[in-house]
Protein backbone atom coordinates (compact mmCIF):
# COMPACT_ATOMS: atom_id res chain seq x y z
CA UNK A 1 0.00 0.00 0.00
CA UNK A 2 2.70 2.44 1.08
CA UNK A 3 4.69 1.90 -2.04
CA UNK A 4 1.65 2.43 -4.18
CA UNK A 5 0.97 5.63 -2.76
CA UNK A 6 4.47 7.19 -3.01
CA UNK A 7 5.02 5.87 -6.53
CA UNK A 8 1.41 7.70 -7.50
CA UNK A 9 2.60 10.46 -5.83
CA UNK A 10 5.80 11.44 -7.26
CA UNK A 11 4.28 9.86 -10.60
CA UNK A 12 1.84 13.08 -10.02
CA UNK A 13 4.89 15.46 -10.99
CA UNK A 14 4.01 14.34 -14.19
CA UNK A 15 0.66 16.82 -14.34
CA UNK A 16 2.68 19.88 -12.37
CA UNK A 17 4.44 20.32 -8.64
CA UNK A 18 1.53 19.74 -6.26
CA UNK A 19 1.28 18.77 -2.63
CA UNK A 20 0.84 14.85 -3.09
CA UNK A 21 4.29 14.97 -4.68
CA UNK A 22 6.35 17.61 -2.45
CA UNK A 23 4.88 14.98 0.47
CA UNK A 24 6.14 12.62 -1.24
CA UNK A 25 9.89 13.71 -2.27
CA UNK A 26 9.94 15.13 1.71
CA UNK A 27 8.97 11.50 2.34
CA UNK A 28 11.98 10.17 0.41
CA UNK A 29 14.69 12.76 1.48
CA UNK A 30 13.48 12.37 5.15
CA UNK A 31 13.62 8.52 4.98
CA UNK A 32 16.91 8.27 3.11
CA UNK A 33 18.56 10.95 5.60
CA UNK A 34 17.06 9.01 8.37
CA UNK A 35 17.94 5.21 7.33
CA UNK A 36 21.43 6.28 6.71
CA UNK A 37 21.95 8.03 9.93
CA UNK A 38 20.71 4.47 11.52
CA UNK A 39 23.23 2.54 9.53
CA UNK A 40 25.85 4.63 10.00
CA UNK A 41 25.35 4.44 14.04
CA UNK A 42 24.91 1.00 14.61
CA UNK A 43 26.79 -0.50 11.68
CA UNK A 44 30.07 1.95 11.81
CA UNK A 45 29.87 3.72 14.93
CA UNK A 46 28.97 1.42 17.64
CA UNK A 47 30.36 -1.64 16.12
CA UNK A 48 33.81 0.08 14.93
CA UNK A 49 34.49 2.65 17.73
CA UNK A 50 32.64 1.66 21.17
CA UNK A 51 32.59 -1.76 20.95
CA UNK A 52 36.41 -1.67 20.83
CA UNK A 53 36.48 -1.38 24.37
CA UNK A 54 33.81 -3.41 25.89
CA UNK A 55 34.72 -6.57 23.49
CA UNK A 56 37.53 -7.96 22.00
CA UNK A 57 37.62 -7.67 18.01
CA UNK A 58 37.45 -11.10 16.34
CA UNK A 59 40.13 -11.44 13.17
CA UNK A 60 43.60 -9.80 13.69
CA UNK A 61 44.33 -8.24 16.93
CA UNK A 62 44.84 -4.54 16.56
CA UNK A 63 46.23 -2.42 19.21
CA UNK A 64 43.24 -1.24 20.90
CA UNK A 65 44.57 2.19 21.04
CA UNK A 66 44.00 2.52 17.67
CA UNK A 67 40.26 2.78 18.37
CA UNK A 68 40.62 6.30 20.12
CA UNK A 69 42.09 7.66 16.57
CA UNK A 70 38.28 7.99 15.02
CA UNK A 71 36.66 9.06 17.77
CA UNK A 72 39.48 11.94 18.67
CA UNK A 73 39.00 12.90 15.30
CA UNK A 74 34.81 12.94 15.17
CA UNK A 75 35.40 15.15 18.46
CA UNK A 76 37.27 17.43 16.50
CA UNK A 77 35.10 17.85 13.91
CA UNK A 78 32.41 18.82 15.95
CA UNK A 79 34.99 21.90 16.74
CA UNK A 80 34.28 22.97 13.43
CA UNK A 81 31.71 25.65 13.89
CA UNK A 82 34.06 27.52 16.87
CA UNK A 83 36.21 30.22 15.02
CA UNK A 84 38.21 29.87 17.96
CA UNK A 85 38.69 25.92 17.93
CA UNK A 86 38.65 26.05 13.75
CA UNK A 87 42.45 24.91 13.41
CA UNK A 88 41.41 21.89 15.32
CA UNK A 89 38.32 21.02 13.42
CA UNK A 90 40.10 21.20 10.04
CA UNK A 91 42.51 18.35 11.01
CA UNK A 92 39.81 15.33 10.15
CA UNK A 93 39.08 17.04 6.78
CA UNK A 94 42.40 17.40 6.45
CA UNK A 95 43.31 13.60 7.18
CA UNK A 96 40.24 12.38 5.32
CA UNK A 97 41.28 14.73 2.11
CA UNK A 98 45.20 13.62 2.53
CA UNK A 99 44.25 10.00 2.32
CA UNK A 100 41.52 10.21 -0.09
CA UNK A 101 44.25 12.47 -2.55
CA UNK A 102 46.91 10.03 -1.81
CA UNK A 103 44.73 7.03 -3.23
CA UNK A 104 43.52 8.86 -5.57
CA UNK A 105 46.48 9.73 -6.98
CA UNK A 106 48.25 6.32 -7.21
CA UNK A 107 45.28 4.78 -8.84
CA UNK A 108 44.92 7.38 -11.18
CA UNK A 109 48.74 6.30 -12.34
CA UNK A 110 48.10 2.93 -11.76
CA UNK A 111 44.34 2.41 -12.61
CA UNK A 112 44.26 4.94 -15.40
CA UNK A 113 47.45 6.12 -17.14
CA UNK A 114 49.35 3.55 -17.44
CA UNK A 115 47.23 0.65 -18.65
CA UNK A 116 45.07 3.53 -21.21
CA UNK A 117 47.94 4.20 -22.36
CA UNK A 118 49.83 1.34 -23.01
CA UNK A 119 46.36 0.17 -24.56
CA UNK A 120 45.91 3.07 -26.91
CA UNK A 121 49.74 2.67 -27.91
CA UNK A 122 49.59 -1.34 -28.71
CA UNK A 123 48.12 -0.99 -31.88
CA UNK A 124 50.22 1.11 -32.71
CA UNK A 125 53.12 -0.62 -32.20
CA UNK A 126 54.03 -3.90 -34.51
CA UNK A 127 54.63 -5.93 -31.45
CA UNK A 128 54.09 -9.89 -31.64
CA UNK A 129 51.33 -9.41 -29.30
CA UNK A 130 49.86 -7.36 -31.86
CA UNK A 131 50.19 -10.24 -34.67
CA UNK A 132 48.89 -12.79 -32.50
CA UNK A 133 45.67 -11.25 -31.59
CA UNK A 134 45.40 -10.38 -35.53
CA UNK A 135 45.72 -13.54 -36.53
CA UNK A 136 43.04 -14.84 -33.35
CA UNK A 137 40.72 -11.98 -35.16
CA UNK A 138 41.16 -13.56 -38.38
CA UNK A 139 40.32 -17.34 -36.90
CA UNK A 140 37.51 -16.37 -35.20
CA UNK A 141 36.01 -15.37 -38.38
CA UNK A 142 35.65 -18.42 -39.54
CA UNK A 143 36.14 -20.59 -43.01
CA UNK A 144 35.67 -18.02 -45.40
CA UNK A 145 38.09 -14.94 -44.67
CA UNK A 146 37.94 -12.17 -47.34
CA UNK A 147 40.97 -9.37 -48.06
CA UNK A 148 38.79 -6.96 -46.33
CA UNK A 149 38.57 -8.94 -43.09
CA UNK A 150 42.08 -9.22 -43.02
CA UNK A 151 42.59 -5.87 -43.12
CA UNK A 152 39.83 -5.24 -40.41
CA UNK A 153 41.73 -7.35 -38.49
CA UNK A 154 45.35 -6.36 -38.82
CA UNK A 155 44.10 -2.20 -38.62
CA UNK A 156 40.97 -2.00 -37.58
CA UNK A 157 42.58 -1.61 -33.63
CA UNK A 158 44.55 0.50 -35.20
CA UNK A 159 41.80 2.86 -36.81
CA UNK A 160 40.57 2.67 -33.29
CA UNK A 161 43.56 3.98 -31.19
CA UNK A 162 43.94 6.60 -34.32
CA UNK A 163 40.00 7.67 -33.74
CA UNK A 164 40.14 8.05 -29.95
CA UNK A 165 43.42 10.24 -30.14
CA UNK A 166 41.82 12.31 -32.65
CA UNK A 167 38.69 12.71 -30.46
CA UNK A 168 40.86 13.54 -27.05
CA UNK A 169 43.21 15.85 -28.86
CA UNK A 170 40.08 17.81 -30.75
CA UNK A 171 37.97 18.03 -27.52
CA UNK A 172 41.13 19.37 -25.78
CA UNK A 173 41.89 21.91 -28.43
CA UNK A 174 38.15 22.86 -28.44
CA UNK A 175 37.77 24.23 -25.10
CA UNK A 176 41.51 25.92 -25.59
CA UNK A 177 39.93 28.19 -28.56
CA UNK A 178 36.90 28.18 -28.16
CA UNK A 179 37.09 32.09 -28.50
CA UNK A 180 39.17 31.98 -32.02
CA UNK A 181 37.57 32.36 -35.38
CA UNK A 182 40.22 30.70 -37.81
CA UNK A 183 39.07 28.11 -39.95
CA UNK A 184 41.71 25.54 -38.33
CA UNK A 185 39.92 26.53 -34.96
CA UNK A 186 36.36 26.20 -36.31
CA UNK A 187 37.79 22.70 -38.01
CA UNK A 188 38.53 21.66 -34.65
CA UNK A 189 35.50 22.67 -32.99
CA UNK A 190 33.35 21.04 -35.10
CA UNK A 191 35.14 17.59 -35.20
CA UNK A 192 35.38 18.06 -31.22
CA UNK A 193 31.55 19.10 -31.03
CA UNK A 194 30.66 16.23 -33.20
CA UNK A 195 32.47 13.96 -30.74
CA UNK A 196 30.91 15.48 -27.35
CA UNK A 197 27.49 15.07 -29.04
CA UNK A 198 28.19 11.04 -29.86
CA UNK A 199 29.45 10.83 -26.22
CA UNK A 200 26.29 12.58 -25.22
CA UNK A 201 24.00 10.35 -27.40
CA UNK A 202 25.13 7.16 -25.97
CA UNK A 203 25.15 8.20 -22.98
CA UNK A 204 21.58 9.17 -23.04
CA UNK A 205 20.26 6.34 -24.98
CA UNK A 206 21.46 4.06 -22.46
CA UNK A 207 20.30 6.30 -19.36
CA UNK A 208 16.81 6.14 -21.56
CA UNK A 209 16.80 2.46 -21.09
CA UNK A 210 17.93 2.18 -17.51
CA UNK A 211 14.96 4.14 -16.50
CA UNK A 212 12.56 2.47 -18.52
CA UNK A 213 13.61 -0.74 -16.48
CA UNK A 214 12.96 1.00 -13.14
CA UNK A 215 9.66 2.40 -14.58
CA UNK A 216 8.96 -1.03 -15.33
CA UNK A 217 9.60 -2.84 -11.96
CA UNK A 218 7.52 -0.12 -10.45
CA UNK A 219 4.74 -0.80 -12.87
CA UNK A 220 4.63 -4.34 -12.45
CA UNK A 221 4.76 -3.51 -8.69
CA UNK A 222 1.60 -1.54 -9.07
CA UNK A 223 -0.26 -3.91 -11.22
CA UNK A 224 0.43 -6.99 -8.84
CA UNK A 225 -2.29 -4.92 -6.23
CA UNK A 226 -4.74 -3.94 -9.53
CA UNK A 227 -7.43 -2.92 -6.43
CA UNK A 228 -4.98 -1.10 -4.15
CA UNK A 229 -3.69 0.66 -6.97
CA UNK A 230 -6.62 1.79 -8.82
CA UNK A 231 -7.67 3.27 -5.90
CA UNK A 232 -5.05 5.14 -4.84
CA UNK A 233 -5.09 7.03 -8.44
CA UNK A 234 -8.85 7.49 -8.28
CA UNK A 235 -7.59 9.08 -5.19
CA UNK A 236 -4.61 11.45 -6.23
CA UNK A 237 -7.21 12.34 -9.46
CA UNK A 238 -9.68 13.33 -7.02
CA UNK A 239 -7.30 15.43 -4.79
CA UNK A 240 -5.84 17.35 -7.99
CA UNK A 241 -8.74 17.76 -8.97
CA UNK A 242 -9.69 19.75 -5.96
CA UNK A 243 -6.76 21.27 -5.28
CA UNK A 244 -6.76 22.50 -8.87
CA UNK A 245 -10.36 24.45 -7.88
CA UNK A 246 -9.13 25.78 -4.94
CA UNK A 247 -6.05 27.43 -6.25
CA UNK A 248 -8.59 28.21 -9.41
CA UNK A 249 -10.72 29.89 -6.89
CA UNK A 250 -8.65 31.46 -4.53
CA UNK A 251 -6.56 33.21 -7.46
CA UNK A 252 -9.70 34.79 -8.90
CA UNK A 253 -9.76 38.72 -8.64
CA UNK A 254 -11.41 39.74 -5.51
CA UNK A 255 -13.77 42.37 -7.01
CA UNK A 256 -13.24 46.00 -6.44
CA UNK A 257 -14.58 47.77 -3.13
CA UNK A 258 -17.20 49.83 -4.51
CA UNK A 259 -16.79 53.98 -4.17
CA UNK A 260 -17.04 55.63 -0.75
CA UNK A 261 -19.42 58.32 -0.66
CA UNK A 262 -17.79 61.95 0.09
CA UNK A 263 -19.53 63.66 3.01
CA UNK B 1 -0.51 21.25 -25.52
CA UNK B 2 0.63 22.86 -22.19
CA UNK B 3 2.96 21.42 -19.88
CA UNK B 4 0.89 19.25 -17.97
CA UNK B 5 -1.39 17.54 -20.60
CA UNK B 6 1.96 16.87 -22.60
CA UNK B 7 3.42 15.21 -18.94
CA UNK B 8 0.07 13.09 -18.49
CA UNK B 9 1.02 11.80 -22.35
CA UNK B 10 4.12 10.88 -21.85
CA UNK B 11 3.51 8.98 -18.54
CA UNK B 12 0.33 7.47 -19.85
CA UNK B 13 1.68 6.33 -23.23
CA UNK B 14 4.83 4.62 -21.45
CA UNK B 15 2.67 2.96 -19.13
CA UNK B 16 0.43 1.44 -21.53
CA UNK B 17 3.16 0.72 -23.95
CA UNK B 18 4.97 -1.02 -20.79
CA UNK B 19 1.50 -2.28 -19.88
CA UNK B 20 0.92 -4.07 -22.83
CA UNK B 21 4.51 -5.38 -22.62
CA UNK B 22 3.42 -7.17 -19.30
CA UNK B 23 0.26 -9.14 -20.83
CA UNK B 24 2.30 -10.50 -23.48
CA UNK B 25 3.97 -13.61 -22.54
CA UNK B 26 6.53 -13.80 -25.17
CA UNK B 27 10.15 -12.82 -24.39
CA UNK B 28 11.67 -10.25 -27.12
CA UNK B 29 15.17 -11.26 -29.16
CA UNK B 30 18.10 -11.26 -27.30
CA UNK B 31 21.45 -10.49 -28.19
CA UNK B 32 24.29 -11.73 -26.57
CA UNK B 33 26.63 -9.06 -26.69
CA UNK B 34 30.64 -10.10 -26.32
CA UNK B 35 31.43 -8.17 -23.37
CA UNK B 36 28.70 -10.07 -21.75
CA UNK B 37 29.74 -13.82 -23.88
CA UNK B 38 33.16 -12.94 -22.33
CA UNK B 39 31.67 -12.36 -18.23
CA UNK B 40 29.67 -15.60 -18.60
CA UNK B 41 32.70 -17.34 -19.89
CA UNK B 42 35.02 -16.10 -17.13
CA UNK B 43 31.97 -17.53 -14.81
CA UNK B 44 31.83 -20.44 -16.19
CA UNK B 45 35.54 -21.15 -16.40
CA UNK B 46 35.62 -21.23 -12.55
CA UNK B 47 35.91 -25.21 -10.78
CA UNK B 48 33.57 -25.78 -8.07
CA UNK B 49 35.39 -25.27 -4.41
CA UNK B 50 36.34 -21.69 -6.32
CA UNK B 51 35.34 -18.72 -4.63
CA UNK B 52 33.87 -15.28 -5.77
CA UNK B 53 33.84 -11.68 -4.15
CA UNK B 54 30.88 -9.97 -5.38
CA UNK B 55 30.61 -6.00 -4.27
CA UNK B 56 27.05 -5.38 -4.48
CA UNK B 57 26.87 -1.43 -4.62
CA UNK B 58 23.37 -0.35 -6.03
CA UNK B 59 20.69 1.67 -4.51
CA UNK B 60 17.08 1.42 -5.34
CA UNK B 61 17.82 3.39 -8.32
CA UNK B 62 19.41 0.90 -9.77
CA UNK B 63 18.21 -2.01 -8.36
CA UNK B 64 16.00 -3.07 -11.46
CA UNK B 65 18.56 -2.83 -13.44
CA UNK B 66 21.28 -5.10 -11.16
CA UNK B 67 19.57 -7.66 -9.28
CA UNK B 68 18.10 -9.71 -11.95
CA UNK B 69 21.60 -10.23 -13.25
CA UNK B 70 22.39 -10.85 -9.17
CA UNK B 71 20.04 -13.20 -9.54
CA UNK B 72 21.11 -15.59 -12.35
CA UNK B 73 24.79 -15.16 -11.73
CA UNK B 74 24.42 -16.32 -7.86
CA UNK B 75 21.83 -19.19 -8.88
CA UNK B 76 24.48 -20.29 -11.27
CA UNK B 77 27.30 -20.17 -9.01
CA UNK B 78 25.67 -22.03 -6.14
CA UNK B 79 24.44 -24.54 -8.31
CA UNK B 80 28.03 -25.58 -9.41
CA UNK B 81 29.47 -25.45 -5.81
CA UNK B 82 31.24 -22.03 -6.50
CA UNK B 83 31.35 -19.91 -2.74
CA UNK B 84 29.93 -16.53 -3.01
CA UNK B 85 30.69 -13.84 -0.82
CA UNK B 86 28.78 -10.63 -1.06
CA UNK B 87 29.90 -7.31 0.39
CA UNK B 88 28.44 -3.45 -0.46
CA UNK B 89 29.89 -0.40 -0.42
CA UNK B 90 26.78 1.23 -0.24
CA UNK B 91 24.04 1.26 3.06
CA UNK B 92 21.78 0.97 0.71
CA UNK B 93 22.19 -2.20 -0.49
CA UNK B 94 22.00 -4.50 2.11
CA UNK B 95 18.47 -4.80 3.09
CA UNK B 96 18.03 -4.89 -0.72
CA UNK B 97 20.68 -7.93 -1.13
CA UNK B 98 19.63 -9.72 2.24
CA UNK B 99 15.91 -11.07 0.72
CA UNK B 100 17.21 -11.86 -2.20
CA UNK B 101 20.23 -14.07 -0.88
CA UNK B 102 17.91 -15.81 1.73
CA UNK B 103 15.67 -16.73 -1.42
CA UNK B 104 18.78 -18.26 -3.52
CA UNK B 105 19.73 -19.93 -0.43
CA UNK B 106 16.38 -21.20 0.20
CA UNK B 107 16.02 -22.31 -3.63
CA UNK B 108 19.43 -25.02 -3.37
CA UNK B 109 18.99 -25.54 0.35
CA UNK B 110 22.54 -24.14 0.52
CA UNK B 111 24.59 -23.55 3.66
CA UNK B 112 25.59 -19.70 5.03
CA UNK B 113 28.81 -19.44 6.09
CA UNK B 114 29.77 -22.30 3.80
CA UNK B 115 28.49 -21.73 0.45
CA UNK B 116 27.24 -18.34 0.98
CA UNK B 117 28.46 -15.36 3.23
CA UNK B 118 26.79 -11.78 3.23
CA UNK B 119 29.16 -9.68 5.07
CA UNK B 120 27.02 -6.05 4.59
CA UNK B 121 28.08 -2.63 4.54
CA UNK B 122 31.18 -0.77 5.45
CA UNK B 123 32.27 2.97 5.13
CA UNK B 124 35.22 4.26 3.02
CA UNK B 125 34.22 3.64 -0.55
CA UNK B 126 37.83 3.84 -2.29
CA UNK B 127 39.72 3.53 1.72
CA UNK B 128 37.73 0.46 1.65
CA UNK B 129 38.29 -1.22 -1.25
CA UNK B 130 41.90 -0.68 -0.60
CA UNK B 131 41.65 -2.25 2.84
CA UNK B 132 39.68 -5.11 1.66
CA UNK B 133 42.33 -5.74 -0.35
CA UNK B 134 44.89 -5.77 2.28
CA UNK B 135 42.67 -7.41 5.23
CA UNK B 136 38.93 -8.72 4.79
CA UNK B 137 39.15 -9.74 7.94
CA UNK B 138 39.82 -6.32 9.80
CA UNK B 139 37.67 -4.66 7.70
CA UNK B 140 34.41 -7.49 8.25
CA UNK B 141 35.21 -8.67 11.60
CA UNK B 142 31.56 -10.18 11.43
CA UNK B 143 28.68 -10.56 8.79
CA UNK B 144 25.52 -8.78 8.19
CA UNK B 145 24.05 -11.31 10.89
CA UNK B 146 26.60 -10.60 13.22
CA UNK B 147 28.60 -14.00 12.90
CA UNK B 148 32.54 -13.34 13.55
CA UNK B 149 34.40 -13.90 9.84
CA UNK B 150 36.73 -16.03 11.73
CA UNK B 151 34.20 -18.78 12.15
CA UNK B 152 32.71 -18.89 8.95
CA UNK B 153 34.38 -22.03 6.55
CA UNK B 154 34.16 -20.24 3.61
CA UNK B 155 36.65 -17.54 4.35
CA UNK B 156 38.53 -19.71 5.90
CA UNK B 157 42.33 -19.16 5.01
CA UNK B 158 41.64 -16.01 2.92
CA UNK B 159 43.33 -13.08 3.78
CA UNK B 160 42.22 -10.08 1.04
CA UNK B 161 40.77 -9.72 -1.95
CA UNK B 162 43.61 -11.76 -3.74
CA UNK B 163 42.39 -15.27 -2.04
CA UNK B 164 39.39 -14.97 -4.55
CA UNK B 165 38.99 -16.33 -8.10
CA UNK B 166 37.07 -13.91 -9.49
CA UNK B 167 35.56 -9.96 -8.78
CA UNK B 168 32.25 -8.96 -9.38
CA UNK B 169 31.32 -5.68 -8.32
CA UNK B 170 28.15 -4.87 -9.21
CA UNK B 171 27.74 -1.21 -9.43
CA UNK B 172 25.10 1.67 -10.72
CA UNK B 173 27.14 5.23 -9.28
CA UNK B 174 30.40 6.22 -8.62
CA UNK B 175 32.99 4.81 -7.41
CA UNK B 176 31.53 1.66 -8.75
CA UNK B 177 32.99 -0.45 -10.97
CA UNK B 178 35.79 2.23 -11.78
CA UNK B 179 36.88 2.83 -8.28
CA UNK B 180 37.56 -1.47 -7.98
CA UNK B 181 39.26 -1.25 -11.16
CA UNK B 182 41.74 1.31 -10.59
CA UNK B 183 42.25 0.88 -6.85
CA UNK B 184 42.19 -3.30 -6.74
CA UNK B 185 42.75 -4.56 -10.07
CA UNK B 186 46.05 -5.89 -11.06
CA UNK B 187 47.19 -5.09 -7.29
CA UNK B 188 44.81 -7.36 -5.16
CA UNK B 189 42.94 -9.02 -8.11
CA UNK B 190 44.26 -10.01 -11.85
CA UNK B 191 40.19 -11.34 -12.88
CA UNK B 192 37.14 -8.56 -12.43
CA UNK B 193 34.11 -8.95 -14.50
CA UNK B 194 31.47 -6.79 -13.81
CA UNK B 195 28.15 -5.83 -14.03
CA UNK B 196 26.71 -1.65 -14.16
CA UNK B 197 23.37 0.36 -15.01
CA UNK B 198 23.17 1.18 -18.52
CA UNK B 199 24.12 4.93 -17.99
CA UNK B 200 27.49 4.08 -16.85
CA UNK B 201 28.47 1.39 -19.87
CA UNK B 202 30.41 4.32 -22.03
CA UNK B 203 32.71 4.46 -18.92
CA UNK B 204 33.60 1.38 -18.97
CA UNK B 205 34.35 0.35 -22.13
CA UNK B 206 38.08 1.36 -21.92
CA UNK B 207 38.44 -1.09 -19.41
CA UNK B 208 37.37 -3.66 -21.22
CA UNK B 209 39.39 -2.51 -24.25
CA UNK B 210 42.57 -2.53 -21.96
CA UNK B 211 42.30 -5.87 -20.39
CA UNK B 212 41.79 -4.34 -16.79
CA UNK B 213 38.28 -5.46 -16.82
CA UNK B 214 37.30 -9.24 -18.88
CA UNK B 215 33.53 -8.91 -19.23
CA UNK B 216 30.76 -6.55 -18.44
CA UNK B 217 27.26 -6.77 -17.86
CA UNK B 218 24.91 -4.02 -19.21
CA UNK B 219 22.19 -2.81 -17.65
CA UNK B 220 18.60 -4.94 -18.44
CA UNK B 221 19.36 -6.08 -21.43
CA UNK B 222 23.03 -7.37 -20.65
CA UNK B 223 21.14 -9.19 -17.83
CA UNK B 224 18.67 -11.01 -20.45
CA UNK B 225 21.77 -11.80 -22.50
CA UNK B 226 22.77 -13.06 -18.95
CA UNK B 227 20.14 -15.40 -18.54
CA UNK B 228 19.75 -16.73 -22.12
CA UNK B 229 23.16 -17.74 -21.43
CA UNK B 230 22.75 -19.70 -18.35
CA UNK B 231 19.59 -21.26 -18.93
CA UNK B 232 17.36 -19.01 -16.61
CA UNK B 233 14.38 -17.29 -17.52
CA UNK B 234 14.05 -14.54 -15.28
CA UNK B 235 13.03 -10.93 -14.66
CA UNK B 236 15.62 -9.59 -17.54
CA UNK B 237 14.39 -12.01 -20.09
CA UNK B 238 10.64 -10.99 -19.21
CA UNK B 239 11.53 -7.45 -19.52
CA UNK B 240 12.68 -6.92 -23.03
CA UNK B 241 9.31 -7.18 -24.69
CA UNK B 242 8.74 -3.81 -22.40
CA UNK B 243 12.32 -2.06 -23.51
CA UNK B 244 11.39 -3.13 -27.32
CA UNK B 245 7.97 -1.55 -26.63
CA UNK B 246 9.16 1.56 -24.61
CA UNK B 247 11.76 2.22 -27.50
CA UNK B 248 9.37 2.02 -30.45
CA UNK B 249 7.39 4.48 -27.98
CA UNK B 250 10.08 7.16 -28.03
CA UNK B 251 10.76 7.24 -31.78
CA UNK B 252 7.21 7.61 -32.22
CA UNK B 253 7.61 10.70 -29.84
CA UNK B 254 10.23 11.57 -32.08
CA UNK B 255 8.58 11.28 -35.07
CA UNK B 256 5.66 12.75 -34.03
CA UNK B 257 7.77 15.92 -32.67
CA UNK B 258 9.28 16.71 -35.67
CA UNK B 259 5.90 16.20 -38.09
CA UNK B 260 4.74 18.78 -35.55
CA UNK B 261 7.58 21.40 -35.65
CA UNK B 262 6.99 20.77 -39.76
CA UNK B 263 3.60 21.39 -39.41
CA UNK B 264 4.07 24.67 -37.29
CA UNK B 265 6.83 25.69 -40.19
CA UNK B 266 3.99 25.39 -42.66
CA UNK B 267 1.42 26.90 -41.37
CA UNK B 268 4.08 30.00 -40.52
Amino acid sequence: MIPTLLTVALLTLLYRDNPLSRFATSVLVGVSIGYVTVVQVHQVLVPKVMAWWSVAPPGPALPRVLGVVPVVLCLLLLLHPWRRWRGLGRLPIAWVVGCYAGLGAVAAVRGQIVPQLTALMRPVLPTAETKVAAAACVAGLGAEVTTLDRWTCRFGPLANAAVSVVGVVTVLLMFRYRASDSPLARGIRGVGWSFLMVAFATTLAYRFGGHVAVAQARLDALLEQPAITASVITGAVVFLVAWRRRGAASDAPTPAPPPSESP
Amino acid sequence: MNRGAQGWGWGLGLAVALGFARVLTCAGPVAVPPATQAAFDQLQALPAGARVLVAADYDAATAAELEPFLAAMTHDLIARDVGVVVLSLSPEAPPLVAPLLDEIVAAHGAKRGTDLVHLGYVPGLSAAMVATGDALGIVFPRDFRGTPTADLPLLAGVGGLADFDLLVPLAGGRPGVEGWLVHVQGRFVRNVVAATASELAPELAPYLDSGQLQGLVTGIQGAAAFERLVGRVGVATQATVGQSLAHLFLLGVVAFAVWRRREKGRRS
